[in-house]
Formats: structure tokens, C-alpha cells, sequence
């Protein structure tokens, strides 16, 4: 049952994952000349955190920024400010080329059949804009439900290889360099060793998995696409030497929860911003609604800042009265009919949002008399990491390994963040292109991998009465319930360490077809992630931001913003303290 | 179940196969079928790409949504 057929490529460039930031970068590789492989676990269709949809996307929009007087500076340093939370542990130089480059880069999805532009906007450009939670309001509201779709078509269109269903096991390395990598079919006894000049890592940058839900829902009501979340990239990047930063463990209480959604911040809001507002039982207001300030207004800037930091403050309220057991409720009691019918757009473009409009226009709601429990929410757990770069042509310390999208550290939002998938899915496209020009194809070296793939493939599959991949990922959740993501000691910490060694070492896993295989690899790679997760909180040994030690007095708090590195070194796990000063 | 699919408008064309990024469906005589219900985490993409609008996906609604008429007025309205 176990016989893999060994097929064999080789390419210019390999890209590992087809999310937004892996077809970005396939996209414009193709453009400047290369051949493209792309290896995805899913179908990139439809995969990766945005695969049923996106409904914003950060950028500079000239049209609006300009008209207000917000420069790209202000832009980088709100991505600065907010992606240094909670962690502290930005990098001024890639927020920089984000704000310089979006502007180009992301209205490009216009090209690809998006729509970007309605009528009825105020706003210069005709665009829809909302703020979310940013001092500077920089996302498009579009209609990018089919995002995926028009990616992958467009670049199948231009000649990119798609090899879907393809779950990468490992990156082949030759004398410190990244050569291609080997995978695994989730449907087909297939196995796929491609060797490429360059490689580009597009992986997800979530981990959520690592934690138990988010919701009481079922098994994967997790904030990111759980096929994603497995942070399957990090731990490729890490056996191969790649530097992974900022791996700390937080374990981030969401908050409350609407219509199976979480939020920490930013509701009501986001998409529904300005019209929502939060009732008690009473219909006392508790949060009121907000709203935008027209285009035109001399002290708009200012104006908005205020806004944002005062609605930010009224939000802060509904966590501690749901603590107190408050019922509170969301109600768009004061929209005007322009503004529900506007809720009822934006609620079909993005993922989830688009199955719960169909379940409430099936159910006949009237968002001028319904309300909606607020409710508290369970954890998320994402890992505020990627892989390490020097500077903006994203290769990683490994020689013609690159970075994309969210797998890239340093940028972004501690939450995954669709402009800067997209515009450093280009970036990493067009570098590892002209890095491929220069590059001679390196020997074949994928054999020793592929043996103990279909080794360790055959031992998971012909095991009887093993443990279901489910049970052992419960598992690991659990312990990473109980020991992360709380203030932090050493001892605590060698401990959870210890924990993780035996639970890993007793794992006997099974699986009954491809399918389990794959989720059984995925629970492996959470495994291995939480080992490089304690090393990094260990080596830490420092409060930064939400990284909190107790025995900080032992270790004194080093400069603010350095980044802890961790990677494989002869299987082991190595960290270091990088500056991120460059 | 967290998808449900009308047999009788599903016509087995498998679009909601190849889409599903968690691998959960497949095509059993000549319909689709749900393999492994729990790890469908209700993103839509089944829905979105059917062409005959044979699949649903069920929110439970014990669990991800629930929503109750006003019955009293709000005296704080600022309109």
C-alpha cells in the first residue's frame, strides 16, 4: 500500500505553499522570465488563509492618502506601531519598503478581475476604504471572494506549474544552500522531489494549531485555515538552518466572539465600522457607534487619530462586563438603510463572513431588529514568527532560500495581513528570478530524503491501532495550554520541555490513507514547532512587550526589539539574539 | 454535519472536491460526500464554487450563531 511513485522536476524557481503571497511571487518570477514550480498542500484555488475570500487588503492609496496628507511615512510607522504589538519586535526597513510599494503593488488585483471601484464611494478614487484599528484607514474594502481563483488562474495563464495536493516534507539543502525540496501526495502515492535554483518559502505564517480553539466550535474552528496552521514552514526552514524569530508562545485571550468570529480589537468595526454598536440587556448603550469623517475635512488626520484611540478605549470596555457575566449584544439599531445594505456587501467577500450572510439571509434577519450575543471567547495562540532576513530581498541566512508573505518576520501584524502577503510575494518573486539568472541547476540531492519519507510514510500507514493523528494533536494542545503562554520561568519552562520530549517520544501515530498520513505529518510539525517555541522563550530570558518573565530579575531585560533566533544545527536546536536594529 | 448536500441537485461534478482546502469531500456514486465532517471548519469554498448550489454549510447554532429580536427600544439613540 505504501508505494510511492518518485516523480522528479526540475525548475528556475520552486515555491513552496500557493497562498496569496506564493502565487504573488509565482506571478512575477514567471514575469521576469523564470520557470515556476509551485508545491501546495491544498488546491491553490482555493487554499491558504484568504482561500474563500478577502474583503480588505492594506495599502498606501495615493488617491485618498494623498488628498489628506497622509505620506507613506505615516503609513509605516502605523504598520511599525501595530505590528510591534504585543511583541515590540518590528522591522522599521521592511514596513518602509511595504509602504513604498503597496501602492503599485496591490491595486494590481484590479488587473485579475477584482473589483475595486463603486459608484456610490465619496472617497477619492472611488474606492471603499475602511480603517479597522489603524491610525492610518489604509484597507481597500473589495470584492476579493474569488482572490484565489483569479491568482491561480492568472498565473497557470502565464505558464507557473501547480502541483496541488503536494504536502512538502523537507527542503533539500548542498553546501549551506537551499536546492529544491521533497514532498508527499495527500491524495496520490506520489512523491515530488523538484530541484530549483532558487526557493521561495510562502507558507502560512500562523500556527494556531499549536492551541486548542478558538471557539467553541468544532475540532477546527481555528482563526487561520487549519491546513495552513500547522506552521509546517517553520519547521522546514529550521531543519534546514534557517533562522526562525520571535517564536514566543502567546497565548492571546481573543477577547468575545460574533457570528463565530474572535476579536481582540477592532470591533465592533472592521468591515461593519462605523454603523455597529454594543447594547446591554436594556439596550443601554455600552459601546456606541462611531462615525467616519468625510474626505474633505481640513483636520481630518487629526481628527481620526482621536477617533481611533477613543473607540479603542470604549471597546476596552466589553471584555471586563462579560467577565461580570453582562449579556451584551451587537444591534445596528442606528445604521441607516445605505449603511445595512453596505453590511450586507461587505459580509459576502471574506471567508467565513460570506457562509454566515447566507445563513442569515436564509433565516430572513432584519438587521434593523436583530441583536446579537456577544459572547466571551476562547484563546488563540498565534506565534508572532518568520523566517529572519537581512534586508528588503527577503533571502533568508540561507544561500538562495527566499521568504514570502506571511511566513516573513518582522512585518505585518502579529495576525496575518493580505498586503503584506501580496506585496512581498512580488518582492521575493522578482529576487529569487534575477538570483536564478545568475545560479547554474545544483545535482540532484533529494535521495536519502525520499527514502525516509516513504520510510517513515510506510511505518505510519501499515501500523495498526496507533494513535490517530487527532488524539495525539489534543494532546500536544493541551500541554501547550497549561504551560505556555502565562509569565514565564526557567525551571517552568525546562519542565514543559521534558513534557514535550516524552509525549513526542511515545507517539506511535497511524494512519488508514493518505489523508490521516498528511494530518499525522501536520501534528508531527507541531511537535516539532513547540520544541523550537520553548527554545526561543528560553533564550529570550528577558520581558519584551507581552513576553513576560518572572524571573526577569535573574535575567536583566536586554535592549528593547532583538529578536530571539532559533534553527536546526545536526537535528539540534540551536537559538541565538539577533539585533533588530539594521 | 457542517456541510449538507442536496443529492438531488448535486450532479457529481466534483468542483467541491478539488476546492475543499481541508480535503474533506470526495465523489461516491456519482455524488459528493463528507468524509471527515469534523475537520471541516466552514470556510465556504464548497459553496462558493458549486455550480448547482446543491451544498450548504450548516452553522450550528448552538455553537457559531445566534441572534434574538429587539424587544425593547433604545432610549439612547443619538439620531
Amino acid at each position: 500500500m505504501s508505494d510511492f511513485e518518485v516523480r522528479k522536476y526540475v525548475t528556475d524557481i520552486l515555491i513552496v505553499g500557493g497562498g496569496i503571497g506564493g502565487l504573488a511571487a509565482a506571478i512575477r518570477a514567471r514575469e521576469n522570465g523564470a520557470d515556476v514550480i509551485v508545491l501546495e498542500k491544498a488546491n491553490a484555488r482555493r487554499s491558504g488563509l484568504a482561500g474563500s475570500g478577502l474583503d480588505h487588503i492594506q495599502s498606501y492609496i495615493p488617491e485618498f492618502h494623498g488628498k489628506i496628507g497622509y505620506s507613506e511615512e505615516d503609513l509605516s510607522a502605523d504598520q511599525f506601531e501595530f505590528g510591534g504589538n504585543p511583541g515590540g519586535l518590528h522591522r522599521k526597513d521592511l514596513t518602509d519598503y511595504f509602504a513604498a510599494h503597496s501602492a503599485a503593488d496591490v491595486i494590481e488585483l484590479e488587473k485579475y478581475g477584482l473589483k475595486f471601484r463603486f459608484e456610490d464611494s465619496d472617497r477619492p478614487g472611488g474606492f471603499r476604504i475602511v480603517p479597522q484599528f489603524h491610525n492610518v484607514p489604509s484597507s481597500y474594502h473589495f470584492e476579493g471572494r474569488d482572490v484565489k481563483p483569479a491568482l491561480a488562474k492568472h498565473a497557470l495563464e502565464l505558464g507557473v506549474k501547480i502541483f496541488n495536493r503536494q504536502h512538502v516534507r523537507e527542503l533539500v539543502t548542498d553546501g549551506g544552500a537551499v536546492t529544491g525540496a521533497v514532498s508527499i501526495g495527500t491524495r496520490d502515492y506520489v512523491i515530488t522531489a523538484v530541484s530549483a535554483k532558487t526557493t521561495i518559502l510562502a507558507t502560512s505564517g500562523v500556527a494556531s494549531r499549536l492551541s486548542s480553539g478558538v471557539t467553541n466550535g468544532d475540532t477546527f474552528e481555528t482563526f487561520g485555515t487549519p491546513t495552513a496552521s500547522a506552521g509546517s514552514g517553520k519547521v522546514l526552514a529550521a531543519k534546514a538552518g534557517a533562522e526562525v524569530v520571535n517564536l514566543e508562545f502567546i497565548n492571546l485571550v481573543t477577547g468575545y466572539s460574533f457570528q463565530n468570529y474572535s476579536f481582540t480589537i477592532g470591533f465592533p468595526g472592521g468591515s461593519w465600522w462605523p454603523a455597529g454598536r454594543i447594547v446591554d440587556e436594556d439596550c443601554q448603550v455600552v459601546v456606541p457607534r462611531t462615525r467616519d469623517l468625510p474626505p474633505d475635512d481640513p483636520d481630518y488626520k487629526a481628527k481620526y487619530r482621536e477617533l481611533i484611540r477613543h473607540s479603542g478605549e470604549e471597546r476596552g470596555k466589553i471584555v471586563p462586563l462579560l467577565l461580570q457575566g453582562k449579556n451584551l449584544y451587537f444591534d445596528l439599531q442606528e445604521a441607516t438603510d445605505a449603511e445595512i445594505d453596505y453590511i450586507w456587501w461587505a459580509l459576502g467577500h471574506e471567508g467565513k463572513s460570506g457562509v454566515i450572510k447566507h445563513h442569515l439571509a436564509s433565516r430572513g434577519v432584519n438587521f434593523k431588529t436583530a441583536r446579537f450575543p456577544v459572547r466571551l471567547a476562547g484563546k488563540n495562540a498565534p506565534v508572532l514568527a518568520g523566517l529572519w532576513v537581512k534586508d528588503s530581498s527577503l533571502e533568508t541566512n540561507i544561500q538562495n532560500l527566499y521568504v514570502a508573505g506571511n511566513e516573513l518576520a518582522g512585518t505585518g501584524m502579529p495576525l496575518p495581513a493580505a498586503g503584506n502577503a501580496l506585496v512581498f510575494g512580488f518582492r521575493a518573486g522578482e529576487q529569487a528570478a534575477a538570483r536564478a539568472k545568475e545560479t547554474d541547476t545544483a545535482a540532484d540531492g533529494s535521495g536519502a530524503i525520499i527514502q525516509s519519507l516513504q520510510a517513515q510514510a510506510g511505518e505510519i500507514l501499515s501500523r495498526e491501532n496507533g494513535d490517530h493523528w487527532f488524539n495525539a494533536e489534543d494532546g500536544l494542545q493541551i500541554l501547550i495550554d497549561n504551560n505556555l503562554g502565562k509569565p514565564y520561568t526557567e525551571n517552568a519552562l525546562a519542565l514543559t520541555a521534558q513534557l514535550l520530549q516524552k509525549q513526542r517520544d511515545g507517539l506511535k501515530l497511524s494512519a488508514a490513507n493518505l489523508h490521516e498520513l498528511s494530518r499525522s505529518f501536520e501534528v508531527l510539525d507541531l511537535y516539532d514547532l513547540a520544541e523550537l517555541v520553548i527554545a526561543s522563550i528560553r533564550e529570550r530570558k528577558s520581558s519584551v512587550g507581552s513576553f513576560v518573565r518572572l524571573d526577569e530579575a535573574k535575567y536583566p531585560a536586554e535592549k528593547y526589539g532583538d529578536s530571539i533566533a532559533v534553527y536546526r544545527k545536526d537535528g539540534k536546536v540551536k537559538a541565538r539574539r539577533l539585533s533588530n536594529l539594521v | 454535519m457542517a456541510i449538507l448536500i442536496d443529492s438531488n441537485l448535486c450532479t457529481g461534478c466534483g468542483n467541491c472536491v478539488e476546492s475543499c482546502p481541508e480535503d474533506v469531500l470526495s465523489i461516491a456514486k456519482g455524488k459528493a460526500v463528507v468524509n471527515y465532517p469534523r475537520e471541516c471548519w466552514r470556510c465556504g469554498s464548497c459553496v462558493y464554487d458549486c455550480p448547482s448550489g446543491a451544498i450548504e454549510v450548516d452553522l450550528d447554532a448552538d455553537n457559531s450563531i445566534r441572534f434574538v429580536e429587539i424587544t425593547t427600544t433604545n432610549s439612547n439613540s443619538d439620531k
